[in-house]
């Protein structure tokens, strides 16, 4: 293994140097990417999934490196385990059952584990290193993506030579076609650390650079997403974030204004890049791409994030699902006989907890397991890979001693002395009844009944402590919970999270893992580096 | 056709893909038109209070004399306008992405009465409210315009965003001094 890694610097100078490996004859290649990468100094980190994968190899059976032709990483933002739990309780009653007994589609996979979700810097870690830890192998700093623990949040000069190779550029380097999904804006800190090399998760377009970014030419995310240029790039991406792709004296499609300020329009750069390819921005275009006549597809839906689930059907323009999403993107990247490399982020879970808002939290991953169905009935899993996992958890709690079948999103009702479930909501010490479902902390209490609007908890300053009457409906997505400490937001939680997986180099992922292992299971899984090093040569 | 023109005309192609605006993307009018007011507000019962508004085409904002927030709609006379949170204090904006509650729907209806036309009021009262607007000040020209440009060159959060920028001491503490009231 340390040949390979000591491989990699002559394997990347030779890529970056070389006409890019592309399956697109047809295709004009595209100049080499600047960079000053030395991925030997890649890092304890890295040697260590590395190790333990080794070690694991020698003890499993049936494991095989290079098994995985396909991989697809799922990752749920925010989706600790109590949200799993809350999601498939609420799934479950969704379908008229209790709840409790429902399996949700990952619940069923063979392999589960738990991760270890700390930065470099943070014990409660942020959504910028957890996924450069999943995608790059290493764990690095909060608010810090694609590059190491030794780059200084913010600092651009600190970043330099410390650059992370993804998996995604692997699989690109390798021949395999590519593809990243999120709800949220897709330069946002989960999908960014895919693609892009940043000390600063905010600089998602060129107005968020601080003059010492620009000074020593630090890029942001929006344009290193439209500059990718391993292998034939980014075959398909899909998400939120249009804003950042188009300047500041446009107007978008849905009335809303771009951020840049360097009047690029990155949407007609990419466009003039890949002139075979199809750029999306509402349902309808979204409805209308053949998958089978297109092998590159930009979508961006929303100036920046995408709507939560519980309110897509409010979009201007109209948006596409998760699962629709996911759907279309696999019938584009199968196409490739190499093999494909899918992420796939439900970004919004962690929007709407930070909002103290379960029920656009749940509805959001109920989507989410949807769409990881709809993976699972679409590709080969003798031959693919799926880890489904979260960055991070938030602190929603699920307390009290409800009776089997209680409305998840409602207030406890308890059993009586002989098992029986109550008829009335049980009374706390303050003769106040309480949710199933809490926050340790955020903005606390508020009910904007069925036709709030999501975030719309921001408008009004934190209300911790107890609020709730016997009578409430406290089932309407604009019900937010109570919660202890009162914070602007509500905040994420440091215990592990857990990883699900199916296929090919999924037992990888069993027992209790850095999060870093996530990288290094699925490098086993697909030989990404070893092909990723075959494929350059030729 | 030789290399030479084959390139040239590709060259002029990407150009012009590259210069026309896409799909029913379209230009942002100036900001340079823009106009200051101050109404003095009597509210029945309450001292007077002065609220000072900026109107460009573009930009419509608020701030009350006892508040360091001011309130700004972009394409704030579209179907679909953006609400932000101003702090020039601190020089941040907040941003309501797509998002905007019943209030501050129903205060910019009530700028809109007040300065939205040609003419600006120099009196409103409310209906079935004790409250009175007497316009007291104008401002015209390009400090006004300067003014509201400068808000725009501010970093940028969403509300979604606060919760994963808890390392912004600033933006952390913004978030507890509330938020633009209505009339």
């Amino acid at each position: 293994m340390k040949h390979t890694l000591k491989l990699l610097p002559v394997l990347m100078a030779t890529v970056l140097l070389t006409a890019c490996p592309s399956d697109d004859d047809d295709e004009t290649p595209p100049p080499p990417p600047e960079s000053s990468v030395d991925w030997t100094k890649t890092n304890a980190w890295f040697e260590a999934g590395q190790n333990t994968v080794a070690v694991a190899n020698d003890t499993e059976v049936n494991l095989t490196r290079g098994s995985a032709k396909n991989v697809i990483l799922f990752v749920g933002d925010g989706m600790g385990v109590s949200t799993v739990t809350a999601a498939r309780i609420l799934a479950g009653q969704m379908e008229g059952q209790t709840g409790e007994e429902y399996q949700l589609s990952f619940d069923k996979f063979p392999v589960a584990g738990l991760l270890k979700t700390y930065n470099t810097n943070q014990q409660t870690p942020d959504s910028a290193g957890t996924m450069t830890a999943m995608i790059s192998g290493v764990k690095t700093k909060a608010g810090v993506i694609g590059l190491s623990e030794d780059a200084l949040r913010a600092d651009c000069a600190s970043g330099q030579g410390k650059e992370m190779i993804t998996a995604i550029e692997l699989a690109e380097i390798a021949g395999k076609s590519t593809g990243v999904i999120s709800t949220a804006r897709i330069t946002h800190a989960t999908p960014a650390a895919t693609y892009a090399k940043s000390v600063e998760r905010n600089w998602e377009s060129d107005d968020g650079l601080s003059e010492e970014a620009k000074t020593n030419g630090c890029k942001d995310i929006a344009q290193q997403l439209i500059d990718f240029n391993y292998g034939d790039g980014i075959d398909v991406v899909l998400g939120g974030g249009r804003r950042h792709f188009i300047p500041n004296t446009l107007t978008d499609e849905e009335g809303k204004n771009g951020k840049r300020q360097d009047g690029q329009n990155l949407i007609a750069e990419w466009q003039n890049k890949y002139s075979n390819g199809q750029y999306v921005y509402d349902q309808s275009g979204f409805d209308a791409v053949d998958a089978t006549a297109t092998n590159k597809l930009l979508g961006l839906f929303n100036a920046s994030h995408m709507e939560y689930e519980a309110d897509r059907e409010n979009d201007v323009a109209g948006e596409p699902s998760l699962s629709e999403m996911t759907e279309k993107s696999l019938q584009i990247l199968s196409q490739n006989d190499k093999g494909f490399f899918l992420t796939v982020e439900s970004g919004r879970v962690d929007h709407a907890h930070h909002a103290g808002n379960a029920h656009r939290a749940l509805l959001d991953t109920v989507e989410f397991a949807k769409a990881v169905q709809v993976a699972v009935d679409s590709v080969d899993l003798s031959e693919t890979l799926i880890v489904v996992t979260a960055d991070h958890s938030h602190v929603l709690t699920l307390a009290g001693y409800p009776t089997r079948g209680n409305p998840i999103l409602g207030l406890v009702k308890t059993n009586d002395s002989a098992g029986n479930p109550e008829s009335e909501p049980v009374l706390a010490g303050d003769d106040m009844p309480y949710t199933t479902l809490g926050y340790t902390n955020g903005l606390g209490y508020a009910n904007y009944g069925d036709d709030s609007v999501g975030d719309q908890r921001y408008s009004e300053p934190h209300n911790a402590g107890r609020h709730i009457h016997v009578d409430e409906d406290t089932e309407a997505s604009g019900f937010h919970q109570e919660t202890l400490v009162p914070l602007g937001s509500e905040t994420h939680a440091g215990e592990d999270v857990g990883v699900y997986a199916i296929g090919p180099g999924a037992q990888l992922l069993r027992g209790v893992n850095e999060q870093s292992m996530v990288f290094h299971a699925i490098d086993f899984a697909a030989d990404l580096i070893n092909q990723a090093e075959a494929n350059a040569v030729q | 056709m030789s290399k030479i023109v084959a390139n040239t005309f590709a060259m002029i192609v990407g150009l012009l893909v590259f210069l026309t605006p896409i799909g029913q993307l379209s230009a942002t009018p100036s900001s340079q038109q823009a106009t200051k007011v101050s109404y003095v507000l009597e509210n029945d019962g309450q001292s007077p209070q002065i609220i000072t508004i900026w109107k460009s085409s573009q930009y419509l904002a608020i701030s009350f004399e006892t508040q360091e927030v001011i309130g700004l709609w972009q394409n704030w006379n579209s179907s679909n306008p953006t609400f932000f949170q101003v702090y020039p204090k601190d020089g941040f904006r907040i941003e309501f992405s797509r998002m905007e509650s019943q209030q501050q729907a129903n205060l910019l209806n009530q700028l809109k009465k007040l300065v939205g036309q040609q003419r600006l009021l120099e009196k409103m009262e409310l209906a079935g409210d004790a409250k009175q607007f007497h316009l007291s000040a104008v401002e015209e020209g390009a400090e006004v315009a300067k003014t509201l440009d400068s808000w725009q060159q501010f970093a940028t959060y969403d509300y979604a965003d606060i919760g994963d920028n808890e390392a912004i001491p600033e933006l952390a503490r913004l978030i507890h001094q509330g938020f633009v009231p209505n009339f």
